[in-house]
């Protein structure tokens, strides 16, 4: 019993201490997810990532194109930290300017996905009825193909490179987006203030946009950090497979296809592209999760 | 439940009805002549023409739609461009290549991700707590394909400890009856097929149950906390029942639904890893087929090898559902 009271007093305290000040839930959420450890991790490799790419012609040693066939899978050493490839090239050089790559590709793709699944998802619930139906069916359609085959046949069709790369990934991620959108329109729009603000006279579309829509912000933002790992694991592994981004461009699933014939020799070849990947991946999972948690009053302490 | 079954089935066909067109149109999407892309530049204006007879590309497409639904549904999937091999001959080999893969992934996935996740929740914040959520943090954000490649690294390149390709030892004889190896050499008593065969899938298997091992690790960890703190389980604390007995028959089966559903659906994502790690370890699968026909541009092969796995996909998921409804007689979907 007196835990219960305790507890009571606890919450009331800030309450009654500023009884009239208007709470941000974004700033509200981010502080909470700054404070989790996590999370915090997760946009520190993220913004590591950033600025290697932002900076990757000061911070490379190595010209990552420009190879020497005398010197050809070199182990680490002092000269080249991380070795060198079958062409002879730097490997931490190609990893830091293949961050450029894999951010446009996370970005571009995810994009295309928030873009086209958030409109999609929002008219859906919105208006639902036939519209409803359709919309629905289609991302049904697209959502029976498992994610990377589904990407892999686009590319197919499409032809190989960065720029259909990007496209297919993307349209991949869009059901995903449509599904989480929808569903939280259809809980908002049953709101008192969108009543209010359809009984205002607003149109059809404004109240979707200017009113909808702003207050499913929180699960669209967690998903666009957790699709952008997605993306950039896919597009790894399609460039992999040699249908995505083509060498020589530093594209770290190609680098992990072109080392692979020396895995038994120049196993650095393979090792570092890959843990570039994944820490990358790591972080926007990190990050991700944090968001979820900062915006679920659920999972708050 | 049989109206609920019933209804999900009906709602199957506009999915069908899509998958196929889009699986059809992959072929007639091809920028430029689809004939000449199969059959590359030095290909003879007869053969550009032979081959757009046998695949009646020159006929309307709603035409060319209908006789390749008619030929699907009469079991006919179309020949390989290459080969000339029946693609349906193919697929039925290589699938229970595949689906032998598939089900020892998630085996794996869900024996150590359901424990994992059991013994995590139970013992929050410990050591092996923080251990495993770490580790599966790590193995939602992994490139399998990299996986994949440092596991052969490491127990075929340098320890010599296992296989790093194929399916079975050359000289082990092992008499096929399902085409899935561990099953048959069971069926026929035959250890050492077994034993090489297990050899053989070890690696592939948990490679590609990676990913579906840590999120079901994290759904069951966080699925089991919600349930340990209700009042029932302190309830059942308080009668004094064991505590294995809490766990397991009173938590876990209430905290059953959410897992099943990742299960679910990590299974669809299981068909698609399929492409990446039967190519790195040369399995014979469905995966590396359709990969090794997207790169010889095989599309008839393709169509219908994707045509087939979306809808081993779609029923998969269907499968869930009804699962799930079964399990949880609460949800009502009538």
């Amino acid at each position: 019993m007196s835990a219960e009271v305790k507890l009571d007093n606890h919450n009331a305290a800030p309450l009654a201490a500023h009884p009239t000040e208007k709470k941000r839930p974004i700033f509200e959420a981010l502080k909470s997810m700054i404070s989790s450890k996590t999370s915090l991790i997760g946009l520190i490799l993220i913004v590591l990532l950033i600025l290697v790419a932002l900076f990757a012609s000061f911070l490379a040693p190595h010209d990552p194109t420009q190879g020497d066939l005398f010197s050809r899978y070199k182990s680490p050493s002092g000269a080249h930290w991380l070795g060198t490839d079958e062409l002879g090239r730097d490997i931490l050089s190609r990893l830091i300017y293949g961050s450029r790559i894999s951010i446009q590709v996370g970005l571009i793709a995810v994009g295309i996905a928030l873009v086209i699944g958030t409109f999609l998802g929002a008219i859906s619930g919105f208006f639902g009825k036939w519209l409803d139906m359709l919309v629905m069916r289609v991302i049904d359609i697209l959502m029976a193909f498992p994610s990377i085959l589904l990407a892999i046949a686009i590319v197919a069709v499409m032809g190989k490179g960065l720029t259909n790369t990007m496209i297919a990934v993307g349209i991949v991620g869009i059901p995903q987006f449509a599904r989480i959108v929808r569903s939280s329109v259809l809980s908002v729009k049953e709101s008192e203030y969108i009543e209010a603000a359809r009984a205002g006279g607003a149109r059809q579309f404004r109240v979707l946009f200017r009113h909808v829509l702003p207050n499913c912000m929180a699960p669209i933002i967690v998903q666009t950090t957790l699709s952008i790992g997605t993306a950039i694991l896919d597009a790894a592994g399609l460039s992999f497979l040699g249908l995505g981004v083509q060498p020589p461009k530093p594209e770290w699933g190609a680098m992990l296809d072109a080392g692979r014939a020396a895995l038994q020799t120049a196993p650095w070849v393979v090792i570092f592209p890959g843990l570039a990947i994944l820490i990358t991946v790591l972080g926007f999972n990190l990050l991700g999760d944090g968001l979820r948690d900062a915006f679920d009053p659920r999972t708050k302490k | 439940m049989i109206n609920y079954i019933i209804r999900r089935l009906l709602l199957l066909i506009p999915v069908f009805i899509g998958v196929s067109l889009l699986a059809f149109s992959l072929l007639r999407l091809i920028p430029g002549d689809p004939a000449k892309s199969m059959l590359g530049n030095k290909a003879t204006a007869a053969q550009l023409q032979s081959l757009r007879l046998e695949l009646g590309l020159d006929d309307p497409l709603p035409v060319q739609y209908k006789d390749y639904m008619e030929d699907v549904f009469q079991g006919d999937l179309g020949y390989s461009i290459k080969s000339h091999d029946s693609v349906l001959e193919e697929i039925s080999t290589r699938l229970p290549a595949t689906l032998e893969l598939s089900v020892v992934a998630l085996i794996f996935a869900i024996v150590i991700g359901v424990l994992a996740g059991i013994i995590s929740a139970v013992k929050r914040n410990s050591w092996f707590d923080h251990v495993s959520m770490t580790g599966a943090l790590f193995g939602v954000s992994m490139p399998i394909f990299w996986l994949g490649l440092m596991m052969i690294w490491l127990f075929s390149v340098t320890l010599h400890w296992l296989p790093p390709s194929g399916r079975l030892s050359v000289g082990v004889h092992l008499q096929l009856i399902t085409n899935i190896y561990l099953l048959d050499s069971l069926l026929t008593g035959n250890w050492q097929a077994f034993k090489d065969s297990f050899e053989h899938i070890l690696m592939p298997a948990l490679a590609l149950g990676t990913i579906p091992m840590a999120v079901i690790a994290r759904m069951t960890r966080s699925s089991m906390l919600e349930v340990l703190n209700q009042d029932f389980i302190r309830t059942a604390h308080a009668k004094g029942l064991a505590k294995y007995l809490i766990i397991f028959q009173h938590a876990l089966k209430n905290a059953f639904l959410p897992i099943l559903t990742v299960i679910g659906s990590q299974f669809g994502f299981l068909l698609g890893g399929a492409v990446l790690t039967e190519t790195i370890f040369s399995w014979p699968g469905v995966g590396r087929y359709v990969y090794q026909s997207i790169l010889s541009r095989d599309y008839p092969v393709v169509q219908s090898t994707i045509l087939i796995i979306a809808v081993l996909f779609v029923l998969i998921n269907l499968i869930t559902d009804i699962l799930y409804k079964y399990f949880d007689p609460r949800i009502r979907y009538d």
